[in-house]
């Protein structure tokens, strides 16, 4: 007797969903500090507004982004802590010995991974459109940030996969999680690139392809619609996912160096 | 799933797990398992039986040698193994935000189950282990002896033929490990399923295995039955601990007239008795040269002797990993050293009846004695119900020897115009009165002991001396 991939998908999956919501370590952060550093950011730097160049009026329209980015980059965390667990707990091993496919395990591990990914999407939105963020492009421009934010989501969560599976170890995971923080920082989640006056800091944000996925996200909300802007969003969030994809399943195998 | 029926379920050739820039953790090791035969690996910790069994169960792949599982080589036919087999690892590998239901029925569906299949098998086997009423609470606020119990569970979803349980009772209280072993002895018993069961516990091996192997520093030391590993050190050794320490040197010169000397606790003189009836006479001898003892011990040969014999040294932790914590009267070294002189002759036990609610019952089904006499003019024979028997000086042997129902036995020896009976590792322990015994227990007019499916009762009563233990319908 033995399962099909469909099967062990659908099982693996409900099993990740279960337990991310189950978990109020992993939802709660994965909500909380995002929205607490939107709301600081949007109501200590209101009058970042009034400086030239600036691309809007409105300090939540602008701010809000910050929310989806951090809550995307939460998941290398969150995730990659739960694969972890399951290594330091020989959960892993038990599913080894089951006749268990490592595709399976690995897309399975990202749908709780994109289950929060939407509750933090109802959420940011809820609270940013009640704080006053309005988005420029309409309800269709909703659509499309919330699809360049769940194909992030699932990127930083298959990077936290990698992490996870390359390391073995919760507190490496829990470890590497806050780099992600200095990524977000670096880049022009803050400050418009174009007003950001070190030279080096500027240089760095240009370089960090966290900005193009702010930016991408930003512009639906500022602007209404730059494809540009857009382009190197979805560019960023697919190549993420890509290649954290590809380093994932290495690790797995790697891991997985059953006999 | 059918097992596999020809050659060993079994069998490692040579096999070696050299670790990078480490030690080399199984070195050399052959063994061979039958079908159907439950097979304790017993060592300390860091001897190397984690390591084998991941290797039998496809999780660690050896540096050397060879091993086949169902008679699959365990590195070309690695999947194939892991359908055959079932797996406790040494930590209950649970998530603890799900429930038992979910684990089970997650373990089914990966193994192929169907929905309704998988539900009816979750709440087959959640019976079985006995977690009904906890089956839809979260695992993480299970005791250890739950996780365990579940942990045996997910093994056994899909049928395997083939167990491995690594250290399957280490934490646990003694009810649930009595409750583990008895699940395990009924799985090879009733399922013809093949065990493979790593232990640090004596008891455990001793009890519960057909064979052990013993394993230190990654090199089988002794194989074989527990009878007859404990055969090859033979003989039980008295320990003396002298009331004056100038007496010491007469003791053990006295003492010698016994036995060869044997290891002994600082200020105690040991030797192992040639013959093991000569307890009386090593008491006897003491009294009349009137040595003062403040102790005297006598200790039948273990498993850890076996070990010790074979490695030098006591196997690891097995001092304070000792089986129960059941109350009892006193411990050994104090009833024995009490029970000078002895009282002789004044009390028989009276085999009561059997069991029906102990494994089953078998045998009283098929109406066949099975308490045996291992000593006294009539060894050998069967007795029945209401064979009364003569606890002399030397006492009474209550052997079971129904393999279904317990592999050892008890004695029963007297003790100021009472007794005392000591398990010497029964499958279902040794009871007095309904209270498992650990330890050797007292027992007066009336009291009820029980040993594997038989019950016995204690009469006491002025007899002469007897010349042996003479039953008596």
């Amino acid at each position: 007797m033995s399962s099909g991939f469909g099967q062990q998908l659908r099982l693996l999956a409900r099993r990740s969903i279960a337990r991310t919501l189950r978990d109020p370590g992993t939802v709660a952060p994965a909500i909380l500090i995002p929205l607490l550093l939107y709301l600081v950011i949007e109501a200590g730097l209101t009058k970042a507004t009034s400086l030239q160049g600036f691309p809007t009026k409105s300090m939540p329209t602008f701010a809000i982004t910050l929310a989806f980015a951090n809550g995307a980059l939460s998941m290398v965390g969150s995730t990659g802590q739960q694969i972890a667990t399951d290594i330091e707990t020989n959960f892993l091993d038990r599913l080894v010995l089951t006749p268990m496919r490592g595709a399976a395990l690995l897309f399975s591990g990202l749908a709780g991974t994109i289950v929060l990914g939407v509750i933090q999407l109802a959420v940011f939105f809820g609270v940013g459109l009640a704080t006053g963020a309005h988005v420029e492009a309409g309800v269709l421009g909703g659509l499309v940030v919330a699809a360049m934010f769940l194909t992030a989501v699932i990127g930083f969560g298959a990077l936290g996969l990698f992490l996870g599976l390359r390391t073995g170890s919760g507190q490496a995971v829990q470890g590497v999680a806050p780099m992600m923080l200095v990524f977000l920082f670096l880049s022009s989640v803050i400050f418009p690139r174009n007003l950001i006056s070190a030279d080096w800091f500027r240089w760095i944000a240009t370089v960090n392809p966290v900005s193009y996925f702010v930016e991408g996200m930003r512009s639906v909300f500022v602007f209404g619609w730059d494809a540009e802007a857009l382009l190197y969003g979805f560019l960023f969030a697919g190549a993420l996912v890509l290649l954290s994809l590809v380093a994932a399943s290495a690790a797995l195998r790697s891991r997985l160096a059953r006999v | 799933m059918a097992q596999q029926t020809t050659g060993h379920a079994i069998e490692a050739q040579g096999l070696v797990r050299q670790f990078k820039n480490g030690p080399r953790a199984v070195d050399n090791v052959d063994l061979y398992v039958a079908a159907g035969e439950i097979y304790g690996f017993l060592g300390p910790n860091g001897a190397g039986k984690s390591t084998t069994v991941k290797i039998l169960v496809t999780l660690l792949p050896p540096t050397g040698g060879r091993a086949t599982v169902g008679g699959l080589d365990v590195v070309r036919d690695g999947p194939k193994v892991r359908r055959i087999i079932g797996v406790a690892l040494q930590e209950a590998a649970l998530d603890p935000l799900l429930t038992a239901r979910e684990h089970l029925l997650l373990q089914a569906g990966m193994n192929g189950f169907a929905r309704r299949d998988a539900r009816a098998r979750a709440v087959e086997l959640l019976e079985r282990v006995a977690l009904s009423g906890a089956a839809d609470r979260k695992v993480g606020g299970y005791s250890g002896g739950m996780k365990r119990r579940l942990d045996l569970a997910l093994a056994l979803v899909h049928r395997p033929p083939i167990i491995f349980l690594d250290e399957p009772t280490t934490g646990l209280d003694p009810k649930s490990r009595s409750a583990l072993w008895d699940e395990v002895a009924r799985l090879a018993r009733d399922e013809n399923v093949t065990v493979f069961l790593t232990t640090q516990y004596l008891e455990e091996a001793d009890v519960l295995a057909d064979r052990v192997g013993i394993i230190d520093t990654g090199k089988i030391v002794a194989e074989g039955t527990p009878e007859a590993l404990k055969a090859e050190i033979g003989r039980p050794t008295v320990e003396v601990h002298p009331a004056r320490q100038e007496d010491q040197a007469r003791i053990t010169a006295l003492l010698s007239r016994f036995g060869e000397a044997a290891a002994a606790s600082p200020g105690t003189v040991a030797v192992r008795l040639e013959r093991a009836g000569a307890l009386a006479d090593v008491v006897r001898a003491l009294d009349a040269e009137r040595l003062e003892i403040a102790n005297l011990s006598l200790r039948a040969p273990t498993l850890d002797d076996v070990f010790l014999a074979k490695t030098g040294r006591p196997l690891e932790g097995a001092a304070e990993e000792g089986p129960e914590a059941e109350p009892a009267l006193e411990s050994q070294e104090a009833v024995v050293a009490r029970a000078v002189p002895f009282n002789v002759g004044a009390t028989s036990v009276a085999v009561k009846e059997w069991l029906s609610d102990v494994r089953g019952g078998a045998s009283a089904q098929t109406g066949v004695p099975l308490l045996l006499l291992r000593d006294g003019p009539l060894a050998g024979q069967r007795v029945g119900v209401g064979a009364r028997l003569i606890v002399g000086r030397e006492g009474v042997d209550l052997s079971v020897e129904d393999p279904e129902v317990s592999r050892r036995h008890a004695v029963v020896y007297p003790y100021e115009g009472s007794v005392v009976v000591q398990d010497l590792g029964s499958l279902n322990g040794t009871w007095v009165n309904g209270h498992r015994i650990t330890q050797p227990t007292r027992a007066g007019q009336g009291d009820v002991i029980t040993v594997g499916n038989t019950s016995i009762e204690v009469r006491l009563e002025a007899q002469p001396e007897p010349a042996g233990n003479v039953p008596a319908a």
